[in-house]
Parts: C-alpha cells; structure tokens; sequence
C-alpha cells in the first residue's frame, strides 16, 4: 500500500513561531506605547519647566536691569528738581546717567515748552554715545524734532507717571530702535516741568531675550503693548508687523488668542502650527514695560529625545524580535526534527521496512517517550508479523488442500451435460455449487436397465467433515443402487452403511428415485429431503406427495417406506436441496418454495439446463450481496416418454374380450415383424407371448360374460420393442403371480403361471402398472432391426 | 474714456510745443511716503507726468510737522477738501485739480466698551492729529456738545495702547489698521461717514499763480495724476510694489500687510457710492455741507464758491 503524501505541510514551527512573534509583537507594541506615552508625558512637563525656567530667568535678568535704570532715573529726578535754576546743569545730569548706568545708550531732560525763556520753544539737554562709545550732548528739540508729541514725553505727561515707551526708531538722536524710560517731573504745584528720560537700546533687549535656546530650532520673540514685534528672529516684522496682523494675514486664531493673553501680561503656553510645524509657545510678561517674550519650541525638538528613544526602541524591539524568531524558530525545528524523522520510519514501517533504524533521542523528554513507543511497535509489529505469515501459510495450504477436496468432491458426481446425448427420453441437468471449498449436498445418477437411478442429498453440517459424509453417501449409492431394485432398499442399505459408523452423529436427507424410462414409472424414497416438484406437460406444478421418513445415518434399523408413481410426458421432475428454497437475502428473507416453483415455471418449456440456470439466477437476484451460507444443489430432469414420442413406430389394436380375437392379435404381431422386417422366428416368440399374455387378459380381465376390450399398442425405441397390454378390468398383475411349476403338467398348473414364466423367456421384461383404472402390461424386447426399416 | 483721450492727444500737442523745457513741478504730499498717495508714485514712476513734459518733485511732509508748515515752499500739494476750504477762505490761492477722496475716512475708535457713540466722548481724553483734523474734530465737539478734553499727536497707537486717551481720531487706511493690528479688533469702531460727517478728503491743489500762468501745464498735471489713480484702480498688486519701492527710498519702515491694507481703503474711499467708480471731482453736495459746517464753526465767513476752489474764474 502506498502512503500518500500531503503536498505541503504547514510547518509546526514556523506556526509555533508566527504565533510567538504576534504575541510578542502586540506585547512590545503595548509596551512601546505605554512607555511612549508616559515618557511624552513627562518630556512634555520636563520641557515646559526647562523653557519656563529659562524665560523666567532671562525675563528677571530683564527686569532686575530695567529695575536698575527706573532707581537711577528717580534719583536724579531729585536732582534735576534741585537744580531748576542751572538749565546747563542738566547737560551734567544726563551725562551722569550715562556714566552711571552702561546699559542706557541715551538720556534727556524734556522741558515743557519755553520753560527757560532764553532757551527757547524747546529745551532738552540730551546726552548719548556715539559710535566710539564716547558720551556726547546736545539739545535734542526744535521744529523738525518736537518731543512735544514723541510718545516718551506725551504719554507719562497724559499718565502722570513714568513711564516705559514702545521702542521707536529714534531720528532726534539716538538714531536707533530704542524704548525710553521717562519720569515727568514736576514742581511745587505739581505742574509739570519736564521729562526726565533714559533710553535703552533694543539691541540690548535682543540679546537679553535671544540667550534663551531651550532647543536647537527654538526661537524668541519680544512683543510691544500692542502685539507689535520688537524682538523676532524675522527682522522685516520688527516694529512693522503686530502678533494680530500675523494671526489675521495667517488665520491663526490660536495666535490672535495668545496675542491677547500676551499684551494682558499673562504667562503660559500655546501649542499651534506655524509654517506647518507643531510648536510649542511658552511666554511670560516683563511687567515693568508691559512687554511679553514668547519663546517658539518646535515640537519635534522638544520630543527629539523622546523620538530617538522611541526609534532606539522600536529598534531594539525589531532587532529582539528578530533574534527571537530566528531562535524559536531554530529550537523548535530542532525539537521537532526527530517527529520528522519518526513520520518517515512510520512511513518505511508501513511499507514494510519493519527494521527501519529510529532516530536517535538523547533527551530524556516527551521524544524519547515516542521513541519507546515506536520501539515497542515495532518489536510487536515483527512478533506479529512472524505470526501471521505462519498462519498465512497453514491458512495456504489448508486452502489448497480444500481446492484439490473440492475438484474431487465435484469431480465425484456427474458434471457432463447433457449426460445421455443419445437418448430422447430424458433431459437431464443437475448441478452442486458449496457454499464453501467443499460442501455437504451430493447428488448422482445414472441408467440401468433403462432405468434412472438418482440420488439428491443434504448432509449434515458444511465444510470438510459433511464433505466426507456426502463422498460415502456418493460412493455407497453407486455401489448399492446398481444392485438394488428399488429405491426404499437403496435408502435402506446406504442407511445401514452410514449408520454403523458414524460415530460423529452426522446425517443426510436423501431423495433417491428410480425412473423406469420405458414407462415413466417412477419409484422413489425420501430420506427426510425436501419433497421434489413435478411440473406437469401442461406447466401445473406441484410437489410430490413423499413419506417424511428418517434421514439416513440416524437410525441403522429404520424401516423406509417407499413410493411410487407415474411421470406423464414431458413432466419435469425437479429435485433440490435447501440451499435454493431457503436462500437469505440481506433482510434476512427466504427465497421461499413459491417463488422457486414460479422460477421454474417461468422456463418449463425450455430445456433443463435453461431452467436451472434461471432459478440459479433468480436465487442470485434474491440474496444480491448476501453471501451464499447453505449449498445449492439441483437435479432438474424431464422425462420424455417413449410411447409419446413422435416419429416412432407405433402400432395400435383394439380387440375384444374374446378368445377368438387372438388370431387379430397375431396379425397385429405379424405385421410388427414385417415392418419391422423382424426374422420370422422372433415373430414366431413374439407371438407365442404375446398370446399368453393377452390371452390371459381376455380371459381374467373382465367378470366373466362382459364384454369389454383389450388395447395393444407397440413401440419401437431405438433397438428396443415396447408392447403395452392395456385392459379396464380390476387390479391385477400377472407379474406378481408365482413361477410356475414346470415340472407339473399343463393341467396341474394353475392358469397363468407359465404364461408370464414364458414371457419372461421369451421377451427382456415384463412389468404392470396400474394407471388411471387401468392395467398395463408392459413388455419389451431388444431386437436387431435395421432402423432404415423403419 | 473717448474724452480722456482726446485731452490727452490735445495735451500732448500742446506739451509737444515745450518740449525742450519741461516744467518743474515742486509736489509735496501732506505725509510720509505711504500707500495714501499711490496715484502719484504710480504717474511719476510709470513716465506719465515726464510724458507730458512734466519735472514732477515729490516731497514728503516729516511725521511731526504737518502740510501747514509747507504751503509755500511748492507748487502743488495735497490737501484734505475741509482744510482747503478753510485755507482758501483764509487766503491761501490755491486751486484744486483733482479730487482723489469721495469720502470721510474719519473714524473714532473707543478705548473702552462703553463707549457706543460720540456722546458717550462727553469730557473724555480723546486723541486728535497735531497736523491735521483739529478743527473738524472740534467742529463735531461743538455740534454735539461733547466738551472733548483733545490730545494732540502725531501717532496715536501708543497713546491708546497705553491707556493714555479714551478713544482716538483715526484714518480708516492708517490708525485703523494699526489699531486693529494691535489687538483691539472688538473695540467699538465709529465711522464719522455714517454718522453724517462724510466729508471727502485728499485733493491735489496746484498753486493759483502757477494755475494762472501754467494751466496746460496745470492740467496735464492733474491729467497725468488721475491717470496714475488710475492705473493703481486697475492694477492694486503692481501698484503697492511701487508704493514699497517709493518707501525704501524714502527708508520708511514698511509693512507691506499695512500698506495693502491702505491702499486698498483708499482706493475704496474713492468710489463715489452711487456708480461705484471714482469721479475725481468735488460732490458740490458735500462740498456745499463742508462750507455750512465751517461758517458754522466760524473757521469762514462766507461759503467758498466751488468756481472759486477748481479755479474756473481763473479759467475765465
């Protein structure tokens, strides 16, 4: 037997493996995402301190400078106040400021208009640094510069308060973008006088609020009161472009919002998109000018750290993922070699190979149990296998020997159709089919003195021991029915025979039969066998009348009754054992005695070997594929009579019951002799038999004074002369009458003896039947005729 | 459009006479180069004035002093219809030759919420131009008895921002802007157009004696500055790269946002609301409302005849 092989297996550890490494995956995943999240978490928050921290300390550095110059510019105030009446003197102070004080780049006293008479509409001693550094002054008002209207003068003047300007581009004198601190100054009767000023230069501003770089791509920004920028990184917007004017050109409504928190002196963060980056904006105010200082994180700088840790993990996690597959992968196929290599000797064990070497296992694992157990199958298989092929081979030989028991147990009986191709008056067709090699049905036959001895027969049991019982059976009829006139005392002596020795209590029902074929006469005992069926010329069946005597080996001194009857032409005679009429299908129902009759029927015109084929097919269709569990026997035999059949010699007289009509009687034999071109001395014996017998007829047939007939009818069957003798008067049969006695006169003896005794001499036999009310009387003789005669 | 250039044709003919001797034209605009005068930067920069022999001198008045201080010392300059009613009145001989502004560009803008209207002004700090507007401003104080305590400047964004006034005049293309631009977009706005004070503003004047003795010349003037207006209607983009160009020169700040922004206000307040167009003439409505408004004032005596303001008596 070939071990089909599945085209593809689906790798136990590549699945083993896949499965490990979703699981794994999914586990990393989650991980990675936890981790992520709360590492952003805490970035996030970290970030926020790092550029609060930075802002608020720049934003304190800012104030602690601006603080500086708001006490120096209110201590010299005191000064100025004091020293009212010496104009010049202010030259003085302003250039003491300047000393004083390295972040402030510019420094006036603005006096109202025409507050010195002598000094004009405008008077505002200034003092400034000039490109080397060296302080220089000068009076800063006149028509083209009227400080009257420059925010620095105006607007404390208006708030009564010092006051921090919006940086400027300054064309008086500094000639820079600066924010000036101004401190009105006043007198007695608070009026005021001037405006005392100190400028600071927004470069310096600039690089106050640019030392902030929490992050590479960070920047800052400063804004105005109103959101105007006076620190940006984008020069070109520096007092030209507001917070608002960017967020409204930009539609950053995040911005607009900040810008107003921002000018509100609020602190905090913002996240929005600028130039399609996510930032982060922290801001803080500087209080004292009313100023706010944004610093601009790019969101990818602030999680830079996170993203390399991120990529570092994802990295490793590939990586680890990775090495964790190769190894499963690599380990469980080791592990999983040997159940290769194990299929494979299965396979080699199943084709026989019960010696293929096992792999080998080392471990002391759930492999080396598979080992063990292949080791004991295949040590089982071997034990298993030797034992099979000795019972194989008894099993062969006993096989064997049933083959040969079984062509000797069929060769014992005749198997050669038709057995009597020479004769008309019987069609003859039988057959044995055992259920197993050999069987228990038997049957046999043979003519004797134109006579057909027959025998049908059931042993016992099946197989062997029934087989040897049917051989006896076979080889006793032979011997005993050849020598044995009737058909009770065949089954008599085969009952004797069987009976002494058997010492296994095996029998058989037998039907054993002798069938005159001259006259259809047939005399018959049945051994506990099924009764037969005769089916008439006409096709009306029925089954044999039979006595249910004792089967045959039972009881040695059994007492069989035989029976006896007459076939008409053409009448089959059909035998059988059970194996036909109870033959089971697979519902367990018997073909049945009914349905064998109609089988038969259906073909009774047909030869016998047609109808015994028919029923054999029938029985077939009948159990289908059950198999067959009894023997089947048959002998089906149609008995053709002689004096029917046609294109024979017959002859027919009709005389009446008077002497005087012997010498018709005569005639009627001569004229058999002459068509027969019989020698005249055989007519002549002939003749002198027949008047015995049909004398005798006339003369005891009938009560004495009745007239009635004597029919005569010959026939000439192949070499074989048959004359009936056939009267209507009472049962009598001559050839029951005692031999006579020759030795007594002819008037001693009583009538009739030695006309039968003469008859017997003269002709071959002489036998009566009584059919139908009538005796018959039947005699024949061989003769030596040439049948071209005829 | 068949009209302008016929005149165009028939003033290229009489140029062509001149040509050898263009005439110089001393042009001061009333403030710091700006998107407000684009019509003219336009007329000078694309040739219009040089082709119609023109030598045009365009100078700018400096932040802090005003077109007042200038009116003698050019030959043509700009001026807003209320002050030249009033400068003409008073004296001052000179002729309008192109009316550019069809509308008030006034607007007071509140520093608080509560202010809803100009009542709501009554004895606040309110910011005014140094330059300019004053008596206008005052003018409307009076009419509706605000009793206005005024403050001058000459910017007023950080004025306002710093809490220094209540509210504050303010040019729809300038302050406005800025105002807006520096948070406070939701703070109430009041146009002085729709409270009845749609007095039209800049018109370019030319000296009545130069008018006198150079009027082809004086109208080749206008002629060249209307067709720069109008260019800069047709062509807004192009027209604001000049104005930032005229800028750098004059190394003005520029914000080109603000500046778009200007020009695009002030070529609005050109279109006179009925045809939506500019006209470039003087509505003799407004005119006529201008003069009620200063006799009233008492800035005049008697309403300036508008033969008198577009020179036509000179003409005849």
């Amino acid at each position: 037997m070939q071990i089909s092989t599945p085209t593809k297996y689906k790798s136990f550890s590549f699945r083993l493996t896949v499965v490990i490494l979703i699981v794994t995956t999914f586990l990393f995943l989650l991980s990675l995402f936890s981790i992520g999240r709360y590492a952003r978490q805490n970035v996030k928050a970290e970030s926020i301190q790092r550029a609060e921290s930075t802002l608020n300390n720049t934003i304190l550095r800012i104030n602690s400078v601006l603080q500086s110059v708001e006490i120096a510019t209110h201590n010299l105030a005191w000064v100025i106040s004091n020293n009212l009446d010496n104009p010049e003197y202010m030259y003085t102070i302003t250039t003491q400021m300047l000393q004083s004080n390295s972040f402030v780049s510019g420094s006036a006293v603005a006096f109202e208009p025409s507050y010195y008479k002598e000094k004009g509409y405008y008077y505002s001693p200034y003092s400034y640094r000039d490109a080397d550094n060296n302080i220089v002054t000068k009076q800063l008002g006149d028509e083209d510069y009227n400080y009257f209207y420059m925010d620095w003068y105006q607007i404390p003047k208006l708030l009564n308060k010092p006051y921090w300007s919006e940086p400027y581009y300054d064309t008086g004198g500094g000639e820079m973008i600066m924010t000036t601190y101004s401190h009105p100054i006043y007198d007695k009767d608070n009026n005021l006088i001037a405006v005392f000023t100190a400028d600071l230069s927004l470069e310096w501003f600039e690089k106050q609020v640019n030392s902030i770089k929490p992050y590479p791509n960070s920047y800052n920004y400063m804004i105005g009161r109103g959101g105007t920028f006076l620190v940006h990184p984008n020069t070109s917007l520096i007092l030209n472009e507001t917070i608002f004017s960017e967020a409204y050109f930009e539609g950053d409504t995040i911005m607009s919002t900040m810008g107003h928190k921002m000018i509100e002196g609020q602190s905090g963060m913002e996240r929005s998109t600028i130039n399609r980056k996510q930032v982060y904006t922290f801001y803080a105010p500087i209080e004292a000018t009313g100023w706010s200082v944004g610093v601009v994180c790019q969101t990818s700088d602030i999680f830079a750290g996170l993203e390399d840790m991120n990529r570092l993990n994802v990295g490793i996690a590939v990586v680890g993922l990775l090495l964790l597959v190769l190894l499963c992968f690599t380990t469980i196929r080791r592990m999983m070699r040997p159940l290769e290599q194990f299929a494979n000797s299965a396979n080699e064990i199943a084709t026989g190979n019960f010696h293929v070497t096992l792999p080998q296992i080392k471990s002391n694992n759930e492999m080396k149990m598979l080992y063990n157990s292949f080791e004991y199958m295949q040590r089982s298989l071997n034990d298993y296998i030797q034992k099979l092929q000795f019972s194989t081979a008894n099993k062969e030989r006993i096989e064997s020997e049933l083959r040969i028991a079984r062509s000797i147990q069929l060769g014992m009986v005749p198997k050669v159709f038709p057995p009597f191709p020479d004769r008309n008056d019987i069609d003859l067709y039988a057959c044995l089919i055992p259920a197993k090699e050999v069987g228990g049905d038997l049957y046999d036959f043979f003519i004797e003195n134109n006579k057909l001895h027959f025998i049908i027969g059931d042993v016992s049991g099946k197989g062997v021991p029934a087989s040897l019982v049917m051989a006896v059976t076979c080889r006793l009829f032979r011997t005993i029915a050849v020598n044995t006139k009737t058909s009770e005392d065949i089954v008599r002596i085969l009952n004797n025979a069987l009976s002494d020795s058997n010492e296994s209590n095996m029998f058989c029902t037998a039907f054993v039969g002798i069938l005159d074929l001259t006259t259809g006469r047939l005399d018959y005992c049945n051994a506990g066998h099924n009764p037969p069926v005769i089916i008439g010329p006409n096709g009306d069946a029925k089954f044999l009348d039979v006595v249910s005597n004792l089967a045959i080996g039972i009881w040695g001194t059994y007492e069989y009754q035989g029976q006896e009857c007459f076939l008409e032409d053409s009448s089959i005679l059909f035998l059988y054992t059970d194996g036909i009429n109870e033959s089971e299908n697979h519902d367990k129902e018997l073909f049945s005695n009914e349905r064998m009759v109609q089988s038969i029927l259906r073909n009774y015109k047909a030869d016998t070997q047609t109808i015994v084929e028919g029923l054999l097919n029938d029985v077939k269709d009948h159990a289908k594929d059950t198999p067959q569990s009894d023997d089947i026997t048959v002998l089906c035999c149609r008995y053709n009579s002689p004096l029917h059949n046609e294109g024979k010699a017959l002859f027919k007289v009709k005389l009446k019951n008077e002497i005087s009509e012997l010498e018709q009687m005569n005639a009627f034999v001569d004229e058999i002799g002459e068509t027969l071109n019989l020698p005249t001395e055989e007519v002549f014996q002939i003749r002198l038999a027949m008047e015995e017998a049909v004398a005798n007829v006339i003369l005891y047939a009938y009560p004495k004074g009745e007239s009635n007939v004597v029919e005569l009818e010959a026939q000439l069957d192949a070499d074989t002369l048959t004359i009936q003798i056939i009267d209507y008067g009472m049962e009598f049969d001559p050839t029951e009458a005692k031999e006579a006695d020759t030795t007594l006169s002819s008037e001693e003896r009583p009538i009739g003896g030695l006309g039968i005794f003469l008859i017997r001499q003269i002709m071959d036999s002489v036998e009566y039947q009584r059919i139908d009310g009538r005796n018959i009387l039947l005699i024949t003789k061989k003769l030596n005729v040439n049948k071209s005669n005829i | 459009m068949k009209n302008l250039k016929y005149i165009i044709t028939l003033l290229l003919l009489l140029v062509s006479v001149n040509v050898a001797q263009s005439k110089r034209i001393k042009f001061t605009l009333q403030w710091t180069a700006q998107s407000q005068f684009v019509g003219y930067y336009v007329a000078q920069e694309l040739g219009y004035y040089k082709n119609l022999g023109l030598d045009v001198e365009i100078n700018h008045v400096s932040s802090s002093t005003g077109i007042n201080n200038h009116l003698n010392d050019c030959d043509a300059l700009t001026l807003k219809l209320y002050d030249a009613i009033s400068l003409i009145s008073n004296g001052l001989d000179v002729v309008n030759i192109l009316q550019t502004s069809q509308h008030s560009s006034l607007v007071v803008v509140a520093r608080h919420n509560d202010i809803k209207s100009l009542s709501d002004l009554k004895g606040r700090k309110v910011g005014i131009w140094s330059a300019s507007f004053r008596e206008l401003a005052e003018g409307i104080s009076q009419d509706k008895g605000l009793d206005i305590e005024w403050v001058p400047f000459v910017q007023n964004i950080n004025l306002f921002i710093s809490g220094a006034i209540d509210a504050t005049f303010a040019a729809r293309y300038g302050e406005e802007y800025q105002l807006r631009m520096s948070g406070f977009e939701n703070n109430p706005y009041i146009y002085l157009s729709d409270i009845g004070y749609d007095f039209p503003e800049d018109g370019l004047y030319i000296k009545a004696d130069f008018y006198k003795k150079y009027p082809n010349q004086a109208k080749a003037f206008a002629v060249a500055s209307r067709m720069g207006w109008e260019w800069a209607q047709q062509h807004p983009d192009k027209a604001l790269e000049i104005v930032i160009k005229v800028m750098e020169r004059e190394h003005i700040p520029v914000s080109r946002r603000y500046q778009k922004w200007m020009l695009e206000q002030i070529l609005k307040l050109q279109c006179d609301e009925k045809t939506n167009k500019p006209s470039f003439d003087i509505d003799i409505q407004k005119f006529n409302q201008i003069n009620q408004f200063l006799i009233k004032r008492g800035a005049i005596n008697k309403p300036l005849s508008i033969d008198k303001i577009k020179g036509t008596h000179i003409c005849k």
